[in-house]
């Protein structure tokens, strides 16, 4: 399976976040839950309007979120 | 398996089937001899709006089979950017099959085969352009994308 050179920390987030759930983090930004699934394993990244929507929704800097990894 | 994949699913194997319906009337017409008469060219293209309607017909029964069916279904969410992505994917790979065909079957044009041959060849290369269109989406929301 292909993955992106974009990694993330979601599943913690979500987990520090009251445990919050793929599915409502999906409602919050707008997408469908596969979405915010196929972020998660890392095999796809996101637009960069929908990197700062999740950033926003944990209240934490993008670069919190997101890293970026030359060799994955 | 999620929404989008039974899509992908349900539209191929339905194209299939409807592909499989269409050739096997051609068969009956070709075995009546209906392609050696003037008209055939127009024939064809008259077979191919239908194959058109039919498919159309097919697909919004299969929508309101499926809400009858299984409305748990439904989209719970309009498609996103990544469904919009999968959709641009599937649609190139639509369009390489279908000028491949295109090239292949003007090669054949120039060789001299005959042009309701060539269009019947032209008709395959949509078929196997739309199959190549929900392959691609259904390897890629399998795959993740």
């Amino acid at each position: 399976m292909g993955k992106t050179r974009v990694s993330n920390n979601i599943r913690r987030l979500r987990f520090e976040h009251g445990e919050m759930t793929q599915k409502q983090l999906a409602e919050r930004v707008g997408v469908t839950r596969q979405t915010i699934v196929a972020i998660e394993k890392a095999h796809y990244s996101p637009s960069l309007e929908l990197a700062f929507l999740i950033a926003e929704t944990f209240g934490v800097p993008l670069e919190d979120v997101f890293s970026h990894d030359p060799d994955p | 398996m999620s929404r989008q994949e039974k899509s992908a699913l349900v539209v191929l194997f339905s194209s299939l089937i409807l592909f499989a319906v269409y050739l096997w009337r051609l068969s009956i017409l070709y075995s009546d001899g209906r392609f050696s008469e003037p008209d055939a060219a127009s024939l064809l293209g008259k077979s191919f709006i239908a194959l058109v309607l039919a498919g159309i017909v097919m697909h919004i029964a299969i929508a309101l089979a499926s809400r009858i069916v299984a409305p748990g279904l439904e989209p719970e969410m309009p498609a996103d950017e990544r469904d919009t992505l999968i959709e641009l994917k599937g649609a190139l790979a639509f369009l390489v099959v279908l000028v491949i065909g295109f090239i292949a079957a003007m090669l054949a044009l120039a060789l001299g085969v005959s042009p309701v041959a060539i269009l019947f060849a032209l008709i395959v290369a949509v078929f196997l352009g739309s199959i190549a269109d929900d392959l691609t989406k259904l390897y890629l929301y399998r795959r993740g994308f």
